[in-house]
């Protein structure tokens, strides 16, 4: 699975965000192409962004492009434009049913096969940010092997609810709690929506936490200052690390004494917790895959 | 025709094409950083001119300290809106 935790937005239109984004060091950085843009400035947007990746080196970040739905006059001239720019990862905001991502899916070979890349290089993050989006989103997700991720979009979300978005945010409930489900199910990653207020820390901390629990790996971020937080809450903690790391060592001792079951602080280690103590390790850096 | 594209704005540029059918590419650049980067500055646009096989045209290049590939990238735009408007007509 891809290492996600925070996804940085950027208005795609934005020349300063290329040069400043990277330094804050996200995960991800995600231009946008949909609702940043104005409609009259998609062609400059679009431009910017294949320049800026064919000329600046972003490092270890992952560089997304949110590319407009299907449904919108502004898809294909997009897709065609950002692949051979060498844009290798792209949002697809408004992924409602499978069809989008089939659409997406045979758009990019094509394009893949007019410039030479090897098909089903370029990956898709499906953006869930309906209600049809959330209750198809376990076909959508499994519509093409591109698919490595999902995003939750909670204000499309909301209004398509007809409901309005809260800072408790009990009205996304349903969706944040099915959407991770979908996304451990398809073995990819699972990135929660932006938090707004990026004056309110605490309640984006709090967000992240929750977010956390119900199984979200990682979370749109709207200002570099998320960043750091959501970096910390999303990795396992030097307490979380250590504690894995002796029940990985009882195991191995365990196994060369040909012992089957054992204890670590008093407690039983069965295979389950064996699995998710390798889990943060992995996560941690500690242990290969 | 004329196209236009990019912004007045820090680590930005306004780039103003004007599509000729004769004549000689001309290139004005309005810029603080003209004694430094003037000549850079004016081979990276006319690169990205040659690149979009552009022969004759006007161009103005306001610049509020924009990287190369900013200007270049407002250049494409601008010659494609001023491509557009020749089509419209």
């Amino acid at each position: 699975m891809y290492k996600m935790r925070t996804m940085l937005f950027c208005p795609a239109n934005k020349p300063k965000m290329y040069l400043n984004a990277p330094v804050f060091q996200p995960d991800c950085i995600l231009f946008d192409l949909e609702d940043a843009v104005a409609m009259t400035e998609k062609d400059a947007g679009r431009d910017l962004l294949c320049k800026a990746v064919e000329t600046l080196d972003f490092g270890e970040c992952m560089v997304f492009a949110r590319v407009n739905g299907t449904g919108t006059p502004f898809f294909e001239d997009d897709v065609r434009a950002i692949v051979p720019s060498g844009i290798r990862y792209m949002r697809l905001a408004m992924c409602d049913c499978p069809d989008d991502v089939v659409v997406l899916d045979q758009l990019l070979s094509e394009v893949e096969k007019q410039h030479g890349i090897e098909e089903g290089t370029v990956k898709i993050q499906c953006s869930i940010e309906t209600a049809k989006g959330v209750l198809n989103a376990r076909d959508t997700v499994k519509a093409s092997d591109r698919v490595i991720s999902l995003s939750f979009g909670a204000e499309d979300y909301t209004n398509s609810m007809g409901t309005v978005r809260t800072r408790e945010g009990n009205e996304l409930s349903y969706a944040r709690t099915y959407l991770p489900v979908v996304a451990a199910e398809a073995g990819i990653t699972a990135v929660d929506t932006v938090w707004s207020n990026y004056k309110d820390e605490d309640g984006f901390a709090e967000e992240v936490k929750w977010a956390k629990t119900l199984g979200f790996t990682g979370k749109s971020c709207i200002h570099p200052a998320q960043i750091k937080i959501a970096h910390k809450l999303l990795s396992p903690s030097e307490e979380e690390i250590e504690h894995a790391q002796r029940i990985v060592d009882a195991e191995r001792e365990a196994a060369a004494a040909g012992i089957g079951v054992f204890t670590v602080d008093n407690k039983m280690v069965d295979y389950p917790i064996i699995n998710k103590a390798r889990r943060i390790l992995i996560q941690a850096g500690r242990l290969e895959k | 025709m004329i196209g236009e594209a990019g912004y007045e704005q820090s680590q930005d540029c306004k780039v103003t094409v004007k599509l000729k059918k004769r004549g000689k590419t001309k290139i004005v650049l309005n810029s603080k950083m003209e004694k430094m980067f003037g000549d850079q500055i004016k081979q990276k646009a006319q690169e990205e001119l040659d690149l979009l096989g552009v022969k004759y045209a006007d161009v103005t290049i306001d610049d509020f300290s924009a990287l190369d590939f900013v200007i270049q990238a407002r250049i494409r735009t601008a010659v494609r809106r001023a491509r557009r408007a020749e089509e419209d007509v």
